[in-house]
This record gives structure tokens, sequence and C-alpha cells, in this order.
């Protein structure tokens, strides 16, 4: 798969100010709308965070999302900032529950992930692939692998990250500096090539 | 479980990432080795976090229906699910217990056992999601007249890993995309900006009812905005102020699909415009062949009715990954 960019910041047109009003009408397509356009987010940050069951997970904050819309009022950074808090506060209760820590897969037992292609479309779909993706965030300290995945999947600001983790905005930075450092340390030690 | 404490010196080699190399890490566009495969993390995590999850039956009857009343009171399906675990047996919402004991059943059962459930469960679900618009059979917009044009749709029905270059372009495939959409209006580049909070925060309300962890939950901004009525939307373009490259895909004339887009910000080889089925499952994801320096390509090949994902990516000198553009959604040729 081809690198990608920042997740869509909007769900559609830049019209979130309707499509929230929409949503607090209790319109089911409005629901819908958000869901598709942030569960795929909300789903690969509790995969990736080692959450038991993530999509069921993810079932879970957007009921409560949308249970809750009447309580929220902002811009569509804020709303998307809350909803990952919301996701956020479920991993840390289901991890209460089942004080389970995130499933790892070694990396000496998986393919290399990283090939040099001639072809560039084909280098393109040379990824990580999931199981690897899981692994190597399965490997990262906590505080790191959050702040790494709020940042990469929620494209949320140092700001926002920080008020979800209960953090300043430096000690985010620190962790973010040093949560990079350490996966391409992961993935240079495991020898993993470009 | 971290085997790595993100010490620098471990890799002498290799410059510090900085907050500015992370930045353009974010932005997808990093550039030199010594990044290159940090940004091929970054875009491994987000393609993987790009499927859309099935929701549970709960979520799935709220999405097809609603709550029940006006009040916003929960379907008793549903309800369950958002008491928050405090107020669930073991901290488990009553459906999830449900399935854990379903699952500790099924450990039970022999593999005829399996499959004749089986065959009850599924044809269960797929009512309840497809009712919601979320099961790749149903594109969203069959339920919900036009409103399927802007949501973003998913690439693909499992994880986007799927995708392979030995799976290129089926063109001639199964169509399940027919959701009669038309068209395509490209968003401006400036609809991020204009959608800074106008409004100023205020501490957090109580909300009207008890439905999250008390503790750690988060209460959302409380700032009312005037809503502006709903537009209607037509739109099927992903909107792109924070992409790199603007991409613009529309119909012509010969029931073909055209696509141009905008130079990249930094010096790339090649440029790839790659189609896929919106709702299709990952398999037909591949480049069209344009792959060159050209800022235009004409789609000659998409089927009418299918609704497609265009996207451009680059090349660097050297090889690597360079930035990429919006996405750009169209049914062709309806």
């Amino acid at each position: 798969m081809p690198p990608g960019q920042p997740p869509a910041r909007h769900p559609s047109n830049g019209d979130f100010d309707a499509l929230l009003a929409a949503a607090r009408e209790n319109r089911p397509e409005a629901w819908e709308r958000l869901y598709r356009w942030l569960a795929p987010g909300v789903a690969g940050y509790l995969r990736m965070q080692g959450a038991h069951e993530a999509d069921d997970l993810t079932s879970d904050v957007f009921l409560a999302v949308f249970r809750r819309l009447g309580d929220f009022a902002g811009s569509e950074p804020s709303f998307r900032s809350w909803v990952f808090t919301v996701a956020h506060s479920r991993l840390v209760d289901e991890r209460r529950r089942w004080a389970r820590r995130p499933a790892t897969v070694p990396l000496d037992t998986a393919p290399e992930v990283f090939t040099r292609e001639a072809n560039p479309a084909d280098a393109a779909l040379q990824s990580l692939e999931l199981a690897e993706i899981e692994a190597v965030c399965g490997r990262l300290p906590a505080e790191q692998r959050s702040v790494l995945l709020l940042r990469v999947i929620g494209d949320l600001s140092i700001d926002q990250v920080a008020q979800i983790l209960g953090k300043s905005p430096g000690a985010i930075k620190q962790l973010q500096r040093r949560g990079f450092e350490a996966v391409r340390n992961l993935l240079a030690r495991e020898g993993v090539t470009l | 479980m971290s085997d790595f404490d993100g010490n620098p010196s471990e890799m002498p080699g290799h410059r510090p990432v900085d907050d500015g190399a992370i930045e353009e890490l974010l932005a997808g566009t990093a550039r030199g080795d010594d990044l290159a495969s940090l940004s091929s993390f970054v875009s491994s995590v987000r393609v993987a976090a790009e499927a859309v999850p099935p929701p549970s039956p709960a979520l799935a009857a709220v999405l097809a229906a609603g709550f029940s009343t006006e009040k916003g009171d929960l379907p008793a399906t549903a309800a369950s699910n958002v008491n928050g675990p405090a107020s669930q047996e073991a901290g488990l919402s009553k459906w999830r217990t449900a399935k854990m004991k379903i699952r500790g059943f099924l450990a039970g059962l022999g593999v005829a056992g399996k499959v004749a459930l089986g065959l009850g469960v599924a044809a269960a679900a797929t009512t309840g999601a497809g009712a919601a618009g979320i099961l790749p059979v149903t594109f969203p917009g069959t339920s919900h007249g036009h409103h399927h044009a802007s949501a973003k749709p998913a690439v693909a029905t499992t994880t986007t890993t799927s995708a392979s270059p030995h799976n290129p372009i089926r063109v001639g495939g199964g169509d399940t995309d027919k959701d009669g959409g038309k068209g395509v209006v490209i968003v401006t580049p400036t609809t991020v900006e204009t959608l800074t909070p106008t409004t100023v925060a205020e501490p957090a309300a109580t909300p009207t009812t008890e439905l999250e962890t008390p503790s750690t939950e988060a209460t959302p901004t409380t700032v009312r905005v005037e809503p502006e009525p709903p537009a209607t939307d037509t739109t099927t373009t992903e909107p792109h102020s924070t992409m790199p490259i603007d991409l613009s895909c529309a119909l012509t004339d010969g029931n073909q699909v055209r696509c141009t887009w905008t130079q990249a910000p930094t010096p790339v080889v090649k440029y790839s415009l790659w189609r896929w089925k919106t709702n299709g499952d990952g398999t037909d994801y591949g480049p069209l062949p344009n792959g060159s320096d050209a800022l235009t390509f004409t789609d000659t090949t998409a089927v009418a009715g299918t609704a497609y994902t265009y996207r451009v990516f680059t090349t660097l000198d050297g090889g690597a990954s360079g930035p990429v553009s919006n996405r750009a959604y169209i049914t062709c040729c309806g």
C-alpha cells in the first residue's frame, strides 16, 4: 500500500456544523457518516493498542458518542479529539477489565517488511503488514505508543494528545520523539532494509 | 512490553528524529533515507486504520433506525451498550458478555454444528448491519439517498493491506457499487482552515445522563455553535486541504474519467494515479498506466455504474515514496 496521508479531517465537504446538527436531530444517516468517517481510525487505534475486541469497542465508543452528541458543540477538530478521548477512555477501561497486554508478534518470525522495488507502483505496496505493525506498536512503551498512534491515526495535535493523555505538551513531544526513535531502532535492529 | 526505549544512541548513524522531522512524517512530506523507514511505518499504520469496522448489533440498530425516542433513549438492544462499565456485569456490556458466552458455547460444538449455527448467525448479522449500510454489499447511499456521497468510503472491507501488486485493477469484475452517484465535485483546498473554531472553549458541561465511565471519560466541549441548516450534499470528493497534491476527477463526454492534479510541493520523478472500487474488496486496487511526470490522466477503463476512488502517489528520486493527493470519488459514466 502506498504511503498514506493524514486521515481525512472532514466527514464531508467541510460542512461539519451541518452534519453535527443533523446528527443531533437523530438522523441515522448523519451518524453513519460520522461513523464511516472516524470509525476506521478509532478501530485502528484500539486494535494497535492491543484492545481485546477492537471492533466491538469501537461500536461502544460510537454509541456513547452518538448518545452524547447533544452535549457537544464545537469545531470538527474538537469533535475528532473528543471521539478519540472517548476511545482512549474506553481502552483504559478495557485494560482494567482484562489486564491484557497488547498482542505482539516476534519480528524474527515475520517476513521482511521492506524491499526495494524497481517498479514504483509495486514498491508502493511493499508495506508493513498489519501483524507487523501491531508487533512494532506492541513493543513500544505504552505512553510512546499512545502518543504515536494518536498523532498518526487520530491526526491530533500535540495539545490535543496532551489533553487526552493528561500530560504536558512538552512531555508529549518528548514521548513522540522517543517513540519514533524506538520504531526506527526496532525496524533497523530487526534487519529491515529499504 | 517494550524492548526499546527510544534511545537515539542505539543508532549512532541516524540523526535524531526532531520535532520538525516528525511533522514532516505526519504530513507525508518527509524526505531522506534517515526517515524512510519511519515514513513507511507512518503510512502503514494509517493504511491499517482505513477499513471501516463492522458495527456491533446494537450500533447497527442505531445506525439503521436511530434512537428510539426524541429524548434520545436507545433501542433496547443499544441501551445496554452505553451505560458504561460501572453499570454492567463485570464491566461488560450485556451483548458483549453474551457473545463471550456464545464463544464458549461454540468451543464445544462440532464442525457441523458450527456451520449450521453460523448460517443462521450470518443471516441475522447481515440483516442488521446491512440495514445500517455498513456491510460491503450495501453501499451506504442505497439506504440514505444522496447522503452516501460525502461519507468517507471504506477502501476495503478488511484491512487494506489486502491490496496486492499482484491484484491489479479488475475492470470487469462484479459490481456492488451501484449507488447512483454521478460526477464529482472538488472541494476547495481551504476547507480545513475555514473550519477553525469559531467559538470560545468553556468548561465542559455535565451530561444529562450518565453514560460513560465516570473517572476516565472526557466530557465534550460545551460551547454551542448555532448550526447552519443541513446542506444538500452531492459532493463525492474527500476534502484535501491537508494534502500536498490536489486531485480532481470528472466525467468526460466519452464515458471516461479525466483526472488532473497539482504539482507536488517537492520534486518527484513520477506520479502514479491509483484507482480502486470505492466499496470494493480491495482486490481491484492498483495503479493506472500513467506513470510519468504528467499532471493529468484519462481513465478509459472505468465501468459504468461503478464507484471509484482515485488517488495520486508519487515517487521521489531514489525510489522513496513522496507526497500523495487527496482521494477523489466518482461514479463512472452514469
